[in-house]
């Protein structure tokens, strides 16, 4: 336990203010659990310290250094998958004050912020400019941009996804980095706005990296127009092969702004007030009212003319996947109008069911159907059992959606457990290992984030060591977020 | 009830943190956690808290009741919660303040003279009961008789703060010139209570709970007029966990656009101004009136209505909730003048309140400094000396509104005055 008395406590209470930090447990317990997190082990650490501007976590990390104290970054605070956990003590650096929206910049389209601004923020004030994010396909609105990316998220839909052209980031020694053209002395105020500096794009060695290779302070975001008509065109499908074939068709024709699809469950989850979700009655008649499989293509076009042409191309390619036209109304029309349109508080409605971790496929399209079968196989193997609001046992809940552009699907599982009944906790975490372990055998991270020390055993020898070589060049002192991705280090 | 029958909300939060922020266009809306910073001062940082109480991790003990107090009881973190994963974070925080007051935490020191006067008067103004209606021509004369169908419930604010009696006369002149048979319980009325609920006291809110309800029973009224909208809140959702209220019970605004609709009050004047509208939290998320004053607004000829970003259910306290006027003046007076600049961001002149005294004064404080408030609470605070010490020191207190800007940058317009005005 840390205390005020520590080194570390006074030192970094000269740098950002001693309403800024604390050593109490009643501040720190709160960045020590989240949502799956509870199920697994419980960390503490010895301090929390918020930091104002880049330059106080600069001087934050320089202290750790000297202090051999370990630091784990924390950005809005929207973390559901224990990807903060101090798992060595030391001090949470809490990023939040820092939350500025720098700069909307028409002419390149893009978006300077910093971690403390989460999607909703950025979405309602690139709107104001007629632009917009392409956020998480729905994600919450509470999420933040830099958060997702360092834990290895990003926008899914059928525009590439790799939408930041540059950022800059504390490295764990004290020194700050930009990447892309901010990385030429002086041009980070004046042309921070291509991806390359020299040679690798420098910015995904910080994507996933869940805070090991140092602290993202600022970020130039991809921004998308917001067009005259942005239509989200609803489909329903009977089953997986139908809705894989569906968005395989729909994807390719490069029209689209964002795809994404749910099962029954995860529709119904997200569409019900929550009003609705604990009426056990209303609830199952509304998962009877929806389709098996919701697919939602949206068109982003100048003009009536242009939509048109989309919405027949459209119609063609899902009509030979057994897909239909569908449209909903009230309440249900009203949630998906929300979370079609990008982060919101309906996205959050798909953590009400209970904890979950978000179990990833990631594998070509014809895969899919393949991998749901495999994840009901080994949830059958450990007798893990679902309910919904509605009573009725049901399987795991899905989205679905085109990564990257279109080589790979993600497929999400949400794999949930009751935080009160230990049962349940212990299904949930016997089936996580061996799902990872299942999973990999196809080829399938799970997006960067988390879980690379099951995953590891699994890595080429000359892969893992050259992540290894890299951590230990930048961070001899092994100050960023110890034991976060390697067990040793 | 206590903690672990809440045990299920707690163990479901899932820490996406729609508790901090307005869900349309993700501006703050915890004033706490805004100001203090940590998680522990935001719901989420409290359900863990609660969590860690549970599991023996943490103990009940001035640090949890600093964090647990801290809070101005606005019920956004509820609200926004509701929305997105169907919990109800604020059952547990006053689970927390009873559970504090229980082992001896609470209520902070700054307030225990107005519980103290609350036990010992049946309000928290230090005062008798008996001072109850002076603002009135003829006391005796409004005292509600058998028969009469409306009960103005005026409550302790409106009674014994002069700066919030205004608001009781214009409820008055309201209900005469619309002609209701109207009367007030005078001296038999007492607190409802809100002052002590909101700090944990529940004992003492029971009793008044039941003595209120007991003697308003009694006398057969059909509806009970509130301009205070703690009271109304308290009397709509709160008694009946002691005793079941008869009569319906409806805030001024609620009835007034009643008489307006009815045609027994007319709009007979002109009010040429723009205008933009504050949601107390007791009137709008914890009751859900959010349109009926906007609705009487948009009748009053002239009136330009602009709204604030944030609005209705996102709508950013006052600050003055939860007591903070009282334990935190500083602090509130911060928040009431962050909702002042997003008043004055609209373009407005004036910012209307629909008769909450609470919303008033600690706007009053942020335009013009204590000295309204200190005439309000001055007995209570001199019996405080925590309070005291701040208020003491506070002659040239100025709120960071008032350090920024010129009062006339806005007025702050009571919405029961306002229509006593065009009626």
């Amino acid at each position: 336990m840390g205390s005020s008395k520590d080194e570390f406590y006074k030192e970094a209470a000269k740098i950002v203010g001693e309403q800024y930090v604390s050593a109490e447990r009643e501040d720190i317990i709160p960045y020590c659990r989240d949502e799956v997190s509870q199920a697994l082990k419980a960390y503490d650490s010895d301090y929390v310290v918020v930091p104002g501007t880049a330059e106080e976590v600069q001087a934050i990390v320089k202290l750790a250094n000297k202090t051999k104290t370990p630091l784990y970054p924390y950005s809005f605070g929207t973390n559901l998958s224990g990807a903060t956990s101090p798992r060595k003590g030391g001090a949470v650096v809490v990023l939040r004050r820092l939350n500025r929206i720098i700069k909307i910049d028409e002419e390149t389209r893009t978006a300077t912020i910093e971690p403390g601004v989460n999607w909703g923020k950025l979405i309602f004030e690139a709107k104001k400019v007629g632009l917009e994010p392409l956020p998480l396909g729905g994600g919450p609105h509470t999420g933040g941009p830099i958060g997702n990316f360092n834990l290895g998220g990003g926008s899914t839909g059928a525009i590439d996804m790799n939408d930041v052209v540059s950022l800059e980031a504390v490295l764990p020694n004290g020194e700050i980095i930009r990447t892309g053209s901010a990385a030429f002395q002086g041009m980070e105020k004046i042309n921070p706005y291509f991806r390359i500096a020299w040679g690798p794009n420098m910015n995904e060695l910080f994507r996933g990296s869940m805070g090991i290779f140092g602290i993202v302070t600022k970020m130039i975001r991809r921004l998308v127009a917001v067009r005259a008509i942005e239509e989200p065109i609803q489909i329903a499908f009977p089953d997986i092969e139908s809705v894989v074939g569906g968005m395989k068709d729909v994807t390719q024709l490069g029209i689209c702004k964002q795809i994404v699809a749910t099962n029954r469950y995860q529709t119904a989850a997200i569409a019900a007030t929550s009003d609705v979700f604990h009426n056990q009655a209303e609830f199952a008649k509304l998962e009877d009212s929806l389709p098996e499989f919701l697919m939602m293509a949206k068109i982003s076009c100048h003009n009536e003319k242009q939509a048109q042409v989309y919405r027949e191309l459209i119609s063609e390619a899902i009509t030979r996947n057994n897909g239909k036209l569908i449209t909903f109304e009230g309440y249900v029309k009203d949630s998906l109008n929300q979370l079609w349109g990008g982060s919101s508080v309906v996205a959050i409605h798909y953590l009400r069911h209970e904890p979950h971790l978000m179990a990833f496929v990631y594998v070509p399209p014809h895969m899919i159907p393949g991998a749901q079968k495999l994840a009901h196989e080994l949830l059958a193997k450990v007798g893990y059992k679902m309910t919904s609001s509605s009573g009725r046992t049901i399987p795991p809940r899905i989205w679905l959606a085109p990564w990257e552009r279109t080589e790979c699907f993600m497929m999400e599982y949400d794999i949930e457990f009751n935080p009160e009944d230990q049962d349940s906790i212990n299904k949930f975490r016997q089936f996580m290992p061996m799902y990872f372990q299942e999973t990999m055998k196809y080829g399938s991270a799970q997006a960067s984030a988390g879980f690379f020390r099951q995953m590891e055993p699994g890595l080429l020898p000359s892969y893992s060591k050259l992540l290894r070589d890299i951590k230990k060049s930048i961070d001899p002192n092994d100050i960023m977020a110890p034991s976060q991705v390697f067990k040793d280090l | 009830m206590a903690l672990e029958d809440l045990k299920s909300q707690i163990y479901h939060c899932s820490k996406c943190g729609a508790c901090r922020v307005a869900y349309r266009q993700s501006l703050p809306t915890c004033p706490a956690g805004e100001k203090f910073g940590f998680e522990s001062f935001f719901s989420i940082g409290k359900n863990a808290i609660a969590r860690a109480i549970l599991e023996g991790d943490l103990e009940w003990n001035e640090k949890t009741a600093e964090r647990v107090y801290n809070c101005t009881l606005c019920g956004a973190c509820d609200a926004h919660c509701y929305a997105a994963m169907g919990l109800h974070p604020l059952e547990t925080y006053m689970e927390m303040r009873r559970e504090l007051v229980k082992r001896g935490f609470g209520p902070p020191p700054q307030v225990k003279p107005l519980v103290d006067s609350t036990k010992d008067n049946d309000n928290p103004f230090m005062t008798s009961n008996k001072n109850r209606g002076k603002w009135l021509k003829n006391k005796e004369a409004k005292k509600i008789k058998p028969g009469q169908e409306v009960l103005f419930f005026v409550g302790c604010s409106l009674e014994f703060d002069p700066n919030a009696t205004p608001i009781a006369k214009a409820t008055a002149s309201i209900l005469d010139k619309a002609g209701v048979d109207w009367g007030v319980l005078g001296d038999d009325e007492s607190c409802c209570g809100f002052p002590v609920y909101e700090l944990g006291c529940e004992d003492e809110f029971a009793r008044l709970a039941r003595k209120n309800v007991e003697i308003i029973n009694k006398l057969g009224v059909k509806t009970i007029i509130a301009s205070c909208t703690a009271c109304q809140m308290v009397m709509k959702k709160l008694w009946s966990k002691y005793a079941k209220l008869e009569p319906e019970v409806l805030h001024i605004s609620e009835f007034s656009l009643r008489l307006l609709k009815e045609g027994k009050l007319k709009i007979k004047k002109e009010y040429n101004k723009t205008i933009t509208i504050h949601d107390p939290c007791m009137l709008g998320r914890y009751t859900g009136v959010y349109e009926e004053p906007r609705e009487i607004l948009k009748m009053i000829p002239g009136v330009k209505l602009v709204e604030m970003e944030r609005n209705r259910e996102e709508s950013w306290c006052c600050g003055a909730g939860g007591s903070q006027v009282l334990c935190n003046p500083e602090w509130a007076s911060e928040t009431a003048s962050s909702r002042l600049e997003e008043a004055v961001g609209t373009g407005a002149k004036e910012i209307i309140v629909p008769s909450c005294p609470t919303c008033m004064m600690n706007f009053d404080m942020a335009l013009h400094g204590y000295a309204n408030m200190a005439k309000a609470y001055g007995k209570v605070l001199e019996k405080a000396p925590v309070a005291m010490k701040f208020f003491g020191a506070a002659q040239k207190f100025a709120s960071p509104f008032m350090k920024m800007r010129k009062t006339a940058d806005i007025e702050v317009v009571d919405s029961t005055i306002l229509l006593d005005k065009v009626t």
